[in-house]
């Protein structure tokens, strides 16, 4: 298992270095620099000295190959640049936002899961009655309202009813964490409802296909529960892949919490990637990127990891 | 029968003085110290783009401001809340009668060689900031320095500091520039400024870039910020300034805790305002406000006519639009006052840039406009035709004209106009374009022949000098007449404010007449707050992009609040 791990992870590193080009290469290709940025966000002529102390000042007067491995070599003393605009270093920039995305996704997921499965669950067991139907209409409606629109009513509609709305000050979990998860429930809801449309109904597919399985007809011969053969031997088994899907929906969270960030006022690292985006910002699109890319391959290791913990047979061939 | 409708009248008088007594602030009332004030500013999307000012960041006055002085602030006591003409909304402008001297006591214009002699206040404290500096004394030097630092920025803009030959402390608190010659933003530039906090070297030696290590002289202290979403700021209890009321003088500032909010969704700004979480929302577009009005009718409301101007650049260096011909004929196809009317629901100006009505002494209203001014605003597709018959264009053209996607206003807008146009035979492809891309364009000079944009009045010389000069990043018409860059040059050497308003007024009305830019409607933007917000009319700004004196005068009625059913 350890071999197979580590096998796993060195098989990251290509993967890493690849998307890592193309995020540092694209970045600096698309129209509109960030020297660009600086040099009109002044109303005073800027010259052509100017964009050449500004280009000398950002170090982007080398060529572009060198800035990379520049980047590369600061990356392994565990430094990501500093932001061309505020000069401070991107670890901590990230740093401060990262736990916050990371606690919404999180939230989101579970949320997203405590949905899905008893539902997906009950409506497999319950194939073409009236709850069926109504959860898998339930569920269309979560896939067919877009997250923005979602959170948008949220907010406004307490708004106007009850005179209420979500806090504007970020409350940070190590001061008050009751205030956090009162902060981070609804956006992480939102978020859930769309995550937990597609996994309840995967669920319920596999859990279909599970149940026609021959040995869950000799459970149901054997005189054992409902509650037996749907808990230990069919969700089991058709947990694996929704649990790939889980994994698969890590980037879907990230960037879902691009928007959401943006209508409650979270700031996490959606609400960090776009102000970068939208001001070049190089180094901290490029080390969002990063983490973000890291953080996706590993989740799906872990869900690769967890198959062997839910089906004993891939434990035996591994 | 006379007598009778005499009372009427008197009654309706008084009735109507005791409203509008109502309506503004009464000076009377007597000031509240404590209590929190949470603002989603002019620039609620955006949180702080820096800290440090040598970085010549436009907004570092927004975020520094309340507790980095400047040489020079708005004497707000001249504002509508005390009855005075000023409404301090424009975004970089100081009207010279309603300026005063901040961490400046008084200043003095000498002559041979041209200077400026500044005598500071004195007694003004920088408070304790451990770690970073013990509580001290402000001083000469500490301007000396922060002119030093800004002007050998790499980040420097060239030219800003050309009419600065030196700047020297000759005393402890006596500041001398000394200048090439008078110009006439030096107040600006020097003193009231996007890049004028005051920074002192201990902030510089820890490291400027960190708010954790900012400390000011002015009424509050930076406390905590959390980018992209809110910064903090407490109570200066040092803090040096008093307001008098009533006779009786009362240390700033009231409120014990500031707080600027980062809210980017349009709908949850609103929802904050609605709810009590933010006591005042300074930019609210003109389409929300009577929901706002409807849900929330204890607001109270400040109308405004936006700072900056929106237009269609037509390029002047490059045909069709190098024929003043076919620029006019396009402004006069363009029906404007239906613009006003049915776009904007009447919530817009037909006239209001190159400067801002706020520009006392500087704008002239359309009516004292020259004819050929006025007709540039008149719907008439009839002589539209006949000048671009003239040019040579009887059947018209096309021309493709990018707008920034990132305004919902302007991608409205900008297929209306080609609709007007459309009629006179003149067809516009539009290329919506992202933010970065659509900027980059104007200031690499590489943008189409039309370009819809927005451009902030900032102030009198700087409106006309960002969009009309040779060579300026802001003037995506690229237009050049050297002799229009010889009166700006002029008029930025004028010392007499009289003369140089006129010279600006000639200036201005020469611009609309050669017509480079589609000249289009100004809407109203409107500020809206909770009747617990004292002391306050809707000023925006006392400095460049600076608000921090306006919230250090305003104090909030808790006992109002609760009783309002807010915490």
């Amino acid at each position: 298992m350890q071999a197979y791990i580590l096998r796993r992870l060195l098989a990251l590193i290509p993967t890493l270095i690849f998307a890592s080009i193309i995020v540092f290469v694209t970045v600096r290709l698309i129209p509109g620099d960030v020297i660009d940025m600086m040099l009109s966000q002044n109303d005073v002529s800027a010259g052509k000295m100017d964009r050449e102390a500004l280009v000398a000042a950002l170090g982007l007067d080398k060529p572009m190959w060198l800035q990379y491995l520049s980047w590369v070599g600061q990356i392994f003393h565990g430094n990501l640049g500093n932001s061309l605009w505020q000069s401070t270093p991107v670890v901590e920039r990230i740093a401060e936002r990262l736990p916050i995305t990371a606690e919404l996704g999180a939230l989101a997921l579970l949320i997203g899961v405590i949905i899905a499965l008893p539902i997906g669950v009950y409506s497999a067991i319950r194939q073409d009655t009236v709850g069926d139907i109504a959860t898998r209409s339930f569920s269309i409606l979560l896939l067919a309202i877009p997250s923005f629109w979602l959170g948008t009513m949220v907010v406004v509609i307490p708004s106007i009813w009850w005179g209420w709305s979500p806090p504007v000050s970020y409350i940070p979990f190590h001061e008050d964490p009751v205030g956090n998860l009162k902060q981070m429930l609804l956006p992480a809801a939102v978020l859930g409802a769309a995550l937990s449309a597609i996994t309840m109904r995967m669920t319920r597919t596999m859990m279909l296909e599970v149940l026609r399985q021959d040995y869950i007809r000799t459970g149901w011969a054997k005189g054992l529960t409902e509650r037996l053969i749907v808990m230990r031997h069919a969700l089991r088994n058709a947990l694996i892949p929704v649990v790939t899907l889980i994994g698969l929906q890590a980037p879907l969270i990230i960037g879902g919490t691009v928007i959401l960030e943006q209508i409650f006022g979270i700031p996490g690292m959606g609400n960090l990637l776009l102000d970068a985006v939208n001001t070049r910002d190089y180094p901290i699109i490029t080390g969002v990127f990063l983490v973000v890319g890291v953080a996706v391959m590993l989740i799906n290791l872990i869900v690769d990891l967890s198959y062997g913990f839910l089906d004993p047979r891939v434990r035996v061939r591994s | 029968m006379l007598k009778t409708m005499i009372r009427k009248v008197l009654a309706t008088m008084l009735l109507s003085c005791i409203a509008i007594a109502a309506q503004s602030q009464s000076p009377l009332e007597k000031p509240q110290y404590g209590g929190s004030l949470a603002v989603g500013t002019v620039h609620v999307t955006i949180s702080a783009l820096t800290w440090d000012v040598a970085d010549w960041n436009w907004k570092l006055n927004h975020d520094l401001g309340a507790y980095g002085e400047n040489l020079f602030a708005a004497d707000l006591s001249k504002g509508r809340r005390n009855g005075g003409k000023f409404a301090f909304v424009a975004d970089a402008w100081l009207p010279t009668e309603a300026m005063r001297g901040e961490l400046a006591e008084s200043w003095n214009w000498l002559e041979n060689p041209t200077r400026v002699e500044i005598k500071l206040r004195k007694g003004i404290l920088f408070p304790d900031k451990p770690g970073v500096m013990v509580s001290r004394e402000l001083v000469a030097d500490d301007i000396v320095f922060g002119h030093e630092r800004l002007a050998k920025s790499p980040k420097a803009l060239k030219g800003y500091f050309d009419h600065v030959v030196k700047v020297e402390a000759i005393d402890k608190h006596t500041v001398l520039y000394t200048l090439k010659g008078y110009n006439a933003e030096f107040e600006f530039r020097s003193g009231y400024g996007h890049y004028n906090p005051m920074q002192p070297k201990e902030v510089v030696a820890a490291g400027a870039s960190s708010w954790k290590n900012h400390n000011g002289t002015g009424p509050f202290m930076i406390t905590d910020h959390v980018s992209g979403n809110s910064t903090t700021y407490i109570k200066n209890p040092i803090y040096w300034d008093k307001e008098t009321i009533a006779g009786q003088d009362y240390k700033l500032p009231y409120v014990d805790k500031l707080s600027y909010h980062t809210i980017k969704d349009e709908s949850a700004q609103h929802a904050a305002l609605r709810t009590g979480k933010l006591d005042i929302l300074e930019g609210i577009r003109w389409s929300a406000v009577e929901e706002l009005k409807r849900n929330a009718p204890q607001l109270k409301w400040n109308r405004w006519i936006a700072t900056g101007g929106n237009m269609l650049a037509m390029r002047t260096d490059v045909k069709p639009f190098d024929d003043i011909r076919v620029r006019r004929a396009l402004n006069m196809a363009v029906n404007k006052q239906e613009v006003v009317k049915e776009f904007y629901g009447g919530n817009a100006e037909l006239f209001a840039y190159p400067m801002h009505p706020d520009f006392v002494g500087y704008f002239e209203p359309l009516s004292a406009m020259p004819e050929s001014v006025k007709e540039l605003y008149v719907y008439n597709p009839e002589k539209a035709k006949k000048l671009l018959a003239e040019a040579g264009y009887p059947n018209g053209f096309t021309f493709k004209a990018q707008v920034c996607s990132c305004s919902p206003n302007y991608m409205e807008l900008v297929p209306l106009i080609a609709a007007y146009l459309e009629k006179v035979g003149v067809k516009l492809q539009i290329q919506p374009m992202e933010y970065g891309a659509f900027l980059s364009a104007m200031t690499t000079k590489t943008h189409s022949a039309g370009y819809y944009f927005g451009s902030g009045h900032t102030n009198p010389t700087r409106s006309l000098n960002k969009s009309f000069i040779t060579g300026e990043p802001w003037n995506p018409a690229n237009y050049s007449d050297p002799a229009y860059d010889k009166k700006m040059a002029d008029a930025m050497a004028e010392r007499d404010e009289g003369k140089r308003q006129q010279m600006l007024k000639e200036m201005t009305r020469e611009i609309i007449d050669k017509a480079p830019y589609i000249w289009m409607p100004i809407p109203y933007v409107y500020t809206g707050w909770w009747p617990w917000v004292k002391n306050y009319a809707g000023e925006l700004r006392a400095g460049s992009e600076r608000a921090g004196p306006v919230y250090a005068r305003i104090w909030v009625d808790q006992p109002m609040k609760q009783k309002m059913g807010f915490k």
